[in-house]
């Protein structure tokens, strides 16, 4: 709705309202004020005659009062209108007529309001006579009891009243008219107004910032906006101008800025590109790597294994002499030490290519603890170093860890410090560092009194590759130890720290999480120490060795024929899968890598043919990444034997897998309790001291020769011991053997 | 010796004692209680008689002492005026016949508040503790128009001549006679009434305007000691009396000859001696507190009296006394 309509209409409404209230409260006052009025001249007429009828009546008696009434009742004809219709009656008391206009006097009288009036002698009375209504006023003249009463027709009195109601009514209305007309043209101009400024307004809402309002006539309220209307317009205008000019300005800035950008990400490309080439060519040289490592792996196993096999085949012919022997030695010696190169190699590059996993599992830590105490203590004896082995209460005896890590991890470290320390000794302490119910962290220190390590030094020692210098000087080892056994220890949750000084000796510190297990975790492990033959009753078992390579086939099919197994060879996968299925064996050696037809892709064809579902499958491979594990077994093959692989190994997979009973010229030896075997059934004891110490010796200088030699004298006396002792010594089972050996001296330091 | 002494001193103390108590009891006994009578005017005859019979009461009454006093001139003015100068006196009651009933209210609530007791007689106030009247109103008004029909028969036209119309007595006796007219006499007419105060000139000249305006008048009544013999004048000098009859109140002095003469047949009035002998003795008992409506008390030679109650409180009334030419000369007043 528009304003003016609103306007209007509030104003009309307004106007109605106070119209009708004016009107209202004009007839409220108007009739109170002509009653009042009427009534006062009632009263006072009365009065007048009440003076005149008391005076002629004190002056000239009842008839001349009667008479004096009587004219002053004509008198009342002659009044002004709103009093001439008044009738003027006298009665005495009771009901005597003095004067009636109807009745003659001393007529009698009866009406009830006269009692009423006779009772109250003075006031005023509403009475209707003839169906109209009167208002009376009255008052008695005392004593005589005459009852003068002056009253008037309803009608009459309030004639006035009207006459003014119809009077304010006039100009009420009239006032209401000029009033509403007088709103319309206010309002018509004020709408006028409005609306040229909203034109005005709404031009500039479109744009056109140059509209003035033209005539600004009034400086009120709606002037003033117009004017303000109109400074606004100029302002906008002059605003708009600034703004089209900065925006030119903005677009010019635009344009340089997206070059600019467009520039630098071409700048930006070209170096993402050159990065993503270097990465592309990083992770190329990186894959190479790995694959080099694979394959050098392979190739340096391989003949490593021919080697090592042949040494060992041919320390089992007795008719060798003494000196063929020795050489056989040192190839054995040669190859295990170039083995531990390569494996310590393949491990740190594992280690690098974050391919190494943890294997935990339960064992006894009281044990491997004591093992490791024995196998060090003869070293530090032999360098007549003091060895302090100490460990805390509190120390669990079972706990779920990768227990091969963790003792290499000790063997490194304690290896070392009899390695570098010449005088003085060497102190190590086991502890718990924290617990929780789930897990706890196992804390090592081997403190040592040896060359210690330049501050330049200290950094080297974790790094692969790198050899300490006095570790050059000594020249036995790859320099990988320390980098492994801090990576394994890092894998292991913990980590291994050093601080050392010059000259006065180095103190490492290993720690690593460990979780709590109990005795019933820990598994006896048994191990096959040798075997010769099948046991007689039982069917010859048809062997299939498939490999490529002459030295291992001949060599594998050797130890087979030697055991009693029918076995047959093939040169490659096909070759196997023709022999397969002429010959159906029992069992198959299966050379992963081969020419013509790998072996795996052989293995998935047999699979397929008929009996190719019984057969078992073992695979043979020389690579040392745990990956290719899931993939062969996937292929079909049963089992997974790595080179170089121990003749143990063999005969036990096919033992597992075709239920043989073998002959076996040794006994079990549980490994449990030194992870080889069980010291308490090797009686060291009763060895005497200066065979003990000899055997020690040569063991820790790895004279196999002299080892085998103290072996033998050693069976003389003591066969059982004697038959451990060797077949250690011929397995080149170094380590266990000196851990045996130390087990004597532990024992004695616990007894002692 | 010593005894005797002794005796003589309890002796005097005992003729003390009774001393005092004699003392005290002859100062109540003489006490002498004071009572201002008030007339509407003194000199005339009228009050002269009724100064006689108060004299008597006032003489047989040695405890109250009676003071009269009144204003020359029959009017309220003066009767106010003595009033006022009677306040600060503190006289132990003031009986007032009063010239205006309601004018003197104002200065009778003053003396009343000052202590002194207000009585009334004669002409009664709207203000008192008791009224004194002459005759009971309704009996003076059955006895005029009674002596009026005797001469006329019940069938007449009258007109009465009255002194004022605000004189309460008339007024009264006027509603009276207007009263048992309706109930006994319905056919006697009064055809006017007129106001000549008490004054025999008006009324006689009122007399004169009757006989010559109404021509069926049969009798007149008189009211008012003086207009009696003004209007019997005006009849005897219209050579009429005997054949317009004339009645009304008058001292037995006014109208002696007229009864004498015929032109009256009877006269009716009250003992005015009798009244202020009343008027005394009623003002006694009012401050001795023996004024009980109903209560008959004594009034000396009148014998007992009872007040009856009325409008305002109480009054007591003589009994009416008709004048006629056989007695008329037994009283002097």
């Amino acid at each position: 709705m528009k304003l003016s309509y609103k306007f209007h209409l509030v104003a009309l409404s307004i106007l109605t309202v106070m119209t009708l209230l004016v009107v209202m409260a004009g007839t409220l006052i108007i009739s109170d004020l002509t009653h009042t009025l009427q009534d006062q001249i009632l009263y006072s007429e009365l009065m007048k005659i009440r003076e005149k009828v008391s005076d002629t009546l004190n002056h000239s008696g009842v008839r001349a009062a009667a008479r004096a009434a009587a004219e002053i009742d004509a008198q009342l004809k002659e009044k002004p209108p709103n009093i001439r219709t008044s009738r003027m009656v006298i009665i005495e008391v009771p009901d005597h007529v003095i004067f009636h206009p109807d009745y003659a006097t001393g007529d009698e009288i009866q009406r009830h309001e006269l009692n009423t009036m006779f009772l109250q002698k003075e006031g005023r009375i509403n009475y209707t006579e003839q169906r109209a209504e009167y208002y009376g006023v009255y008052t008695t003249m005392e004593p005589v009891g005459w009852l003068i009463c002056l009253s008037i027709k309803k009608k009459d009195m309030y004639a006035k009243r009207m006459a003014y109601l119809k009077n304010i009514g006039m100009i009420s209305g009239l006032l209401f008219l000029v009033t509403a007309g007088v709103i319309h043209l206010f309002v018509r101009s004020f709408d006028r107004r409005i609306q040229v400024t909203l034109d005005c307004v709404k031009e500039i809402e479109n744009g056109n910032h140059a509209v003035r309002i033209p005539r600004i006539s009034t400086r009120d309220e709606i002037g003033r906006l117009q004017e303000g209307v109109n400074a606004m317009s100029r302002k906008i205008q002059a605003r708009t101008a600034q703004q089209q000019q900065a925006e030119t300005a903005l677009r010019t800035h635009r344009n340089h800025l997206e070059q600019l950008v467009s520039q630098r990400t071409a700048e930006l490309e070209k170096a993402t590109k050159a990065a993503e080439k270097a990465r592309k060519k990083a992770e190329v040289a990186s894959l190479a790597k790995s694959e080099f490592i694979a394959n050098m792996s392979h190739e340096l196993r391989t003949p490593l294994n021919a080697i090592l096999g042949y040494s060992q085949l041919m320390q089992r012919d007795s008719h060798l002499h003494a000196e063929q022997q020795e050489y056989l030695n040192i190839i054995n010696r040669s190859g295990e030490h170039l083995l531990t190169l390569i494996n310590d190699v393949l491990e740190i590059s594992k280690i690098e290519a974050k391919r190494t996993t943890l294997n935990p599992e339960a064992f006894d830590l009281h044990v491997m603890l004591r093992d490791i105490y024995g196998m060090f203590k003869l070293r530090a004896n032999e360098k007549q170093l003091t060895f302090d082995f100490d460990e805390s209460d509190d120390l669990p005896r079972y706990v779920i860890a990768d227990a091969n890590k963790f003792r290499q991890i000790m063997i490194n470290l304690l290896g070392n410090a009899v390695k570098f320390t010449d005088k003085g000794g060497i102190a190590v302490r086991a502890q718990v560092k924290s617990k929780t119910s789930e897990e706890l962290c196992l804390a090592v220190e081997v403190e040592d009194t040896g060359q210690g390590i330049s501050q330049e030094e200290l950094k080297k020692v974790f790094l692969a590759f790198e050899q300490t210098e006095s570790g050059q000087k000594k020249q036995e080892s790859t320099g990988l130890g320390m980098a492994i056994s801090q990576r394994y220890a890092r894998l292991m949750g913990g980590d291994i720290t050093l601080t050392s000084r010059l000259g006065e000796g180095s103190s490492f510190y290993f720690h690593c999480i460990v979780h709590p297990a109990s005795a019933k975790d820990v598994t006896t492990k048994v191990r096959q120490k040798h075997m010769v033959e099948l046991a007689s009753g039982q069917e010859i078992p048809r062997i299939l060795v498939v490999e490529d390579k002459l030295e291992s086939r001949v060599l594998l099919v050797k130890y087979l024929e030697q055991a009693g197994f029918d076995v047959q060879e093939a040169k490659n996968g096909k070759e196997a899968v023709e022999r397969f299925a002429q010959w159906a064996p029992h069992f198959i050696w299966m050379d992963v890598r081969m020419p013509v037809m790998a072996g795996l892709e052989a293995t998935r064809r047999i699979r397929r043919l008929p009996g190719g579902d019984q057969v078992r499958i073992a695979a043979i491979t020389a690579s040392a990444l745990e990956e290719e594990r899931d993939m062969i077994l996937s292929a079909g093959c049963d089992e997974l034997v790595r080179k170089p692989y121990r003749i143990s190994t063999i005969f036990r997979i096919m033992e597992a897998h075709l239920g043989l009973e073998y002959l076996h010229k040794e006994e079990e030896i549980p490994e449990s309790a030194q992870g080889q075997f069980d010291p308490c059934s090797v009686k060291l004891d009763t060895l005497p001291a200066a065979l003990y110490n000899a055997l020690t010796q040569a063991v820790l200088e790895l004279d196999t020769e002299r080892t085998l030699a103290l072996v033998k004298e050693i069976r003389a006396n003591d066969p059982d011991t004697g038959a451990v002792l060797k077949q250690l010594a011929e397995n080149l089972e170094y380590d266990s053997l000196l851990a045996l050996l130390e087990q004597r001296a532990f024992k004695g330091k616990t007894l002692g | 010796m010593n005894l005797t002494m002794h005796g003589i001193k309890v002796l005097l103390w005992m003729a003390l004692t009774v001393y005092c108590i004699q003392f005290q009891a002859g100062a109540a006994e003489n006490h002498v209680l004071k009572a201002v009578i008030i007339p509407k005017i003194v000199g005339i005859d009228y009050y002269d008689a009724v100064k006689q019979g108060i004299d008597e009461a006032d003489r047989q009454l040695p405890e109250l002492e009676i003071q009269w006093t009144g204003p020359t001139q029959d009017r309220v003015e003066q009767q106010i005026r003595i009033i006022e100068d009677l306040i600060p006196e503190r006289p132990d009651l003031i009986a007032v016949a009063a010239n205006d009933p309601v004018r003197i209210v104002p200065v009778l609530q003053k003396a009343h508040k000052a202590g002194i007791r207000i009585m009334s007689w004669d002409g009664d106030t709207n203000f008192r503790e008791f009224f004194v009247n002459h005759v009971e109103y309704e009996d003076f008004g059955r006895n005029i128009l009674e002596s009026m029909a005797e001469q006329t028969g019940p069938r007449a036209d009258i007109a009465i001549v009255t002194t004022t119309f605000t004189a309460p007595n008339q007024v009264r006796w006027i509603q009276a006679m207007k009263r048992y007219r309706r109930e006994k006499y319905p056919d006697i007419t009064i055809l006017d009434i007129r106001p000549a105060t008490e004054s025999r000139e008006r009324s006689y000249r009122i007399g004169r305007q009757y006989l010559n305006e109404f021509k069926s008048l049969d009798g007149i009544i008189a009211l008012g000691v003086p207009n009696v013999s003004g209007v019997a004048r005006a009849v005897e000098d219209a050579g009429m009396s005997g054949k317009i009859a004339v009645a009304g109140n008058s001292t037995p002095n006014l109208a002696r000859d007229f009864l004498k003469r015929g032109t009256m047949k009877k006269a009716v009035l009250w003992n005015a001696p009798d009244h202020g002998y009343l008027t005394v003795y009623c003002a006694l008992n009012l401050l001795k507190g023996n004024l009980i409506p109903g209560k008959p008390f004594d009034a000396g030679r009148l014998g007992r009296y009872t007040p009856r109650a009325d409008a305002l409180n109480m009054q007591v009334a003589l009994p009416v006394m008709v004048f006629t030419k056989e007695n008329v000369d037994r009283h002097h007043f």
